[in-house]
């Protein structure tokens, strides 16, 4: 297990699989990082935010049955682990931790 | 859903991606490239699906690169290398054929390989080599097209304002001055060249300063080469030419590192010395001597593209072609200076340049052995497949991909031929002491000092020599199916190995008959262009050359001494060529033809005995008197039997002199190598200019002591001159040394390749008898004698034989007759029985090796080779 740090894009699909609950392939994460956020993931960097998850232990998978509309080869679904779930919920307290702790003043957008 | 995903990025992913995330990654790719193709339209899917594709390219999708662990590749290596040992070990007669197969064949391939990087070092060693580059001259006529390896004279005053030339230099070439030391002359030649010939072609500087030879006319720099040559240990420096010209300098010699070859450079200001500025212009300034030993050579300037500078040597032909303004088509080119070695042929060009077919000849030797050596591994192997394919069969059983297989196989053909380098590197120190007498017309191309550049070529040489016999069993064993291997059966491939072994064995048969034969052909050719009847008598003959020493008092010494009965002086020594050229007219001057022309006095007729086809031949005092061959009875129109008598006017310097036929040659071979005779005079005078031989005739038995009385005497006239006879045979002999040169070449790759063949042809006997020791087991149980059992043997060799020997021996007699009896003077006879008797030699070698194997495996017992299975 390399660290725990959860990066920003690692943070955004964790969070989507849990949006998307039991339909969290490749395709709908990426279709619904998407439509979401608006950023154009690639498969490819997905597989790899996928990749490092998986080898910090936040998210484990399994195969699902073949399908025609993909040639015959298998869904791979993604569920998120307690530990992902815990690693998410450090972030969200850290950052409200973080959000509390901003002096009012500080919030007000400055002028010019 | 008609729409496929695109084929070749698939497999592109499927190349690249590691085989755990495929599955899930390319079938992600293709649903999208589905839903895509539905909303998108194809074209944009594909788009997409090729854009997905590529950007899979990132380290957590690529597959990790097996087997790179180096550890397992050395503990393979080792692996292999034991089981090469091993084999070696236990087939011991299967490894010494091949190792002293591919020792015989890489002998005379490392000649080559000696040679081929001889020529390629040629001129390297200029700074900036490849900046430098020749100019040469085309001329197209209607009739002919000849390249020139020299260029006009025009050039010197033209290539200093081209932009793209750093520096160039122009030199004239085909200078002489001699040099008198002791008494003796020794002669020089040279090139007469500019400032810039030194910074653009680097040779050393031995001694003094090159660079003062421009300051005036008469200073010149030599070579260390020449100088050791005429002066010895002694300092060249200071030293004068006969007509006075001073050695400023000593350099390097280019010998073996360039293709110029000179003796000393002059100051090439020298030719205008006394000419007006005019003069110069008009007598030198000149296109049309472009075939007068002029070259140009330039430097192209270091950010220039030669293009640049052949579109301005564009305008400077055009310039040519006007000013010539001839029949004929004038294109100058420029020719890179390492594309003169081994280039294309040039006419006036030096003499140390070989031609790209003298490359190509190297290179066929090389060739011809190494396939035949391959051959022989390749043959033993295949024969040997079954106890072969046995040990790849549980190699594979056990995990062995195919690339280890064949790594083992190359593996041991390497270490096959690295041992087999060792033999040849022994064989080749034996042989080079004499192999650069061996090949005198090549000796340029000849280094005969091993250096370790050389021997680390011959290493990575016979590496691929290793590779290249043991791809074909590699590729073959690979393909093994273990199963197949463990029953015994044979391979089924596309051609069966079989007919492989037979076709090599085949070829390898008739390549040695071909070279047999050509072998036994050279050397009785040898003989008989020895024996060849030139026209005179050459035996017992010695010539003295005369060395500037008086003929009066040698001659005075020669009556002294009783033992000599008879002798000539003569400019030359027939058989050797050695003539002068003049120009002869007929009797009513109406015919003007160019003849050679040589000199002895009356006793030629009694000491060279020429068989005349008429007259008598010269007569004591008749100093006008010529005996003539019968081209010039032809030129002139002459019959036979009333050329005796007629007059030929002979011109030399304005003086005319009439001479006077008295004799026909009748098959007078005047220099055996050339393959036409030309018109030919011998003049009855004894000319101090031109006599510089006489020729003894030596009829007593005390040779030795009739030579000491001989030099005794030129000891007592001749001051420290050597005395230095020679024998007419031997001089003759020498004299087709070119030749012999280079059928001496094709003979040692001859020995190599019979050396080779007859190696083959035990290995494969000796295999054959061995895998058939049960079947000779039951025939003698069953009855048969020896003679039946040698006969079934060797009915399939002597098929091979006859079907070889009918090949080759219709095309060793045709490349005799067209190539070698065509470049001879005399007349020569191929003999048939020579070619039989070597043929017969041959299948008797084979016949007798294959038959003493299966004697060797037919004297065991039956009960000792059927008991065991």
């Amino acid at each position: 297990m390399k660290g725990t740090y959860l990066g920003e894009f690692q943070e955004i699909v964790l969070l989507t699989i849990l949006v998307l609950d039991a339909n969290a392939y490749g395709i709908t994460i990426q279709d619904e990082i998407g439509t979401r956020t608006g950023r154009d993931v690639s498969r490819g960097a997905l597989h790899t935010a996928l990749t490092r998850l998986d080898e910090k232990g936040f998210i484990s998978s399994e195969y699902g049955g073949a399908t025609a509309e993909r040639g015959g080869r298998r869904k791979r679904y993604y569920q998120v682990t307690n530990l992902g779930r815990s690693a998410l919920e450090e972030a969200k307290s850290l950052r409200a931790d973080l959000w509390n702790s901003i002096p009012k003043i500080a919030l007000q957008k400055t002028q010019g | 859903m008609e729409q496929k995903a695109p084929r070749f990025w698939t497999r592109l992913l499927k190349l690249f991606c590691n085989e755990d995330f495929y599955e899930e990654l390319q079938g992600d790719l293709e649903e999208a490239f589905y839903t895509n193709a539905e909303s998108k339209g194809s074209k944009r899917a594909k788009a997409i699906y090729r854009k997905e594709v590529l950007k899979m390219l990132r380290p957590s999708v690529i597959k990790k690169p097996k087997a790179l662990n180096t550890r397992i590749n050395t503990s393979l290596f080792k692996l292999h290398f034991v089981l090469t040992l091993r084999n070696i070990q236990r087939n011991k007669v299967f490894s010494l054929v091949n190792i002293f197969g591919l020792a015989a064949a890489l002998t005379i391939c490392l000649f080559c390989v000696n040679m081929i990087y001889t020529g390629f070092q040629y001129d390297i060693h200029h700074k900036d080599a490849d900046r430098i580059y020749r100019i040469t001259t085309d001329v197209e006529s209607p009739i002919s097209s000849m390249r020139f390896a020299s260029s006009p004279f025009a050039l010197k005053w033209r290539m200093p304002n081209i932009p793209q030339a750093e520096s160039s230099t122009t030199f004239l070439s085909g200078l002489g001055y001699s040099f008198n030391v002791k008494g003796e002359d020794i002669s020089t030649t040279g090139y007469a060249v500019d400032q810039n010939f030194l910074s653009i072609f680097d040779f050393k500087t031995v001694e003094g300063n090159p660079n003062d030879i421009f300051k005036d006319f008469s200073s010149i720099i030599i070579t260390d080469e020449a100088a050791k040559r005429i002066f010895g240990d002694d300092s060249a420096l200071g030293k004068q030419t006969k007509n006075g010209f001073i050695v400023r300098a000593v350099i390097e010699s280019p010998e073996k590192i360039s293709h110029l070859k000179f003796d000393f450079l002059h100051n090439i200001e020298v030719m205008g010395r006394s000419m007006s500025a005019d003069e110069i212009n008009t007598r030198l300034n000149r296109w049309d001597s472009y075939e007068q030993g002029r070259y140009t050579y330039f430097k192209l300037a270091q950010n220039s593209s030669i293009k640049d500078f052949n579109t301005q040597l564009a305008s400077l032909n055009t310039e040519m072609n006007k000013e010539m303004n001839d029949a004929k088509q004038y294109t100058m080119q420029t020719q890179a200076l390492s594309d003169i070695m081994f280039g294309p042929e040039l006419v006036m060009e030096f003499q140390n340049i070989y031609p790209r077919y003298v490359l190509v000849f190297l290179i066929v030797p090389i060739i011809v052995l190494i396939s035949l050596a391959s051959f022989n591994y390749t043959n033993l192997s295949i024969a040997r497949a079954i106890q072969r394919s046995k040990e790849i069969g549980i190699r594979k059983i056990t995990g062995s991909s195919k690339a280890q297989i064949i790594s083992q196989f190359l593996l041991e053909t390497i270490v096959f031929s690295l041992l087999a380098l060792l033999i040849a590197l022994l064989a080749y120190q034996y042989l080079s002491i004499s192999f650069g007498g061996y090949i005198q017309e090549f000796s340029e191309l000849y280094t005969s000092n091993l250096n370790l550049e050389m021997v680390g070529w011959f290493v990575v040489f016979t590496v691929i020599v290793g590779l290249i016999a043991g791809l074909l069993p590699a590729l073959h064993f690979a393909k093994v199916s273990p199963l197949s291997a463990m029953r015994n059966q044979a391979i089924n491939g596309s051609l069966s190995m079989s007919t492989v072994r037979k076709l090599l064995v085949g070829l390898q048969l008739g390549v040695s008959t071909f070279f047999v034969l050509f072998i036994a052909l050279i050397a009785d050719q040898k003989k008989e262009i020895m024996n060849a009847d030139l026209g005179f008598v050459s035996e017992g003959l010695i010539t003295i050359p005369i060395k500037e020493v008086d003929i009066d008092l040698l001659t005075a010494q020669l009556d002294k001494i009783p033992e000599i009965t008879n002798y000539s002086t003569s400019s030359m020594i027939p058989g050797t060529g050695g003539f002068v050229r003049r120009f002869i007219t007929n009797e009513n001057y109406s015919d003007t033809i160019r003849t050679q022309y040589g000199v002895a006095d009356f006793k030629f007729n009694s000491v060279y005995k020429p068989q005349l086809a008429a007259g008598l031949g010269f007569s004591p005092e008749g100093i006008n008197e010529i005996i003539v061959n019968d081209k010039i009875l032809k030129a002139f129109r002459l019959p036979l039997d009333s050329a005796i008598g007629s007059i030929i006017h002979i011109m030399q310097y304005d003086i005319e002199e009439n001479l006077e036929v008295v004799g026909v040659f009748d098959n007078y071979v005047s220099d055996g190598l050339s393959s036409a005779s030309m018109p030919l005079i011998i003049r009855n005078q004894r000319d101090t200019a031109l006599t510089d031989m006489v020729t003894i005739y030596l009829a007593t038995t005390n040779l030795s002591e009739t030579l000491r009385k001989i030099e005794s005497g030129w000891d007592a006239i001749a001051q420290d001159k050597d005395f230095e006879p020679v024998y007419v045979d031997d001089a003759i002999e020498a004299g087709y040394a070119p030749f012999f040169n280079m059928m001496n070449i094709l003979i040692l790759a001859g020995i190599a390749v019979i050396i080779i063949a007859v190696l083959g042809q035990f290995g494969m006997a000796l295999y054959s008898a061995e895998s058939r020791v049960k079947e000779i087991g039951i025939r003698k149980v069953l009855g048969a004698t020896f003679y039946s059992i040698a006969r079934l043997f060797s009915l399939g060799t002597i098929k091979s034989l006859v079907i070889s020997g009918l090949i080759a021996t219709p095309a060793v007699y045709l490349i005799c007759k067209e190539m070698i009896v065509a470049s001879f003077a005399m007349k020569l006879e191929i003999s048939e029985l020579t070619l039989i008797i070597a043929l017969f030699a041959l299948w008797a070698i084979v016949l007798g090796i294959v038959t003493l194997q299966t004697w060797q495996t037919a004297k065991a017992n039956p009960i000792e080779s059927l008991r065991s299975e």
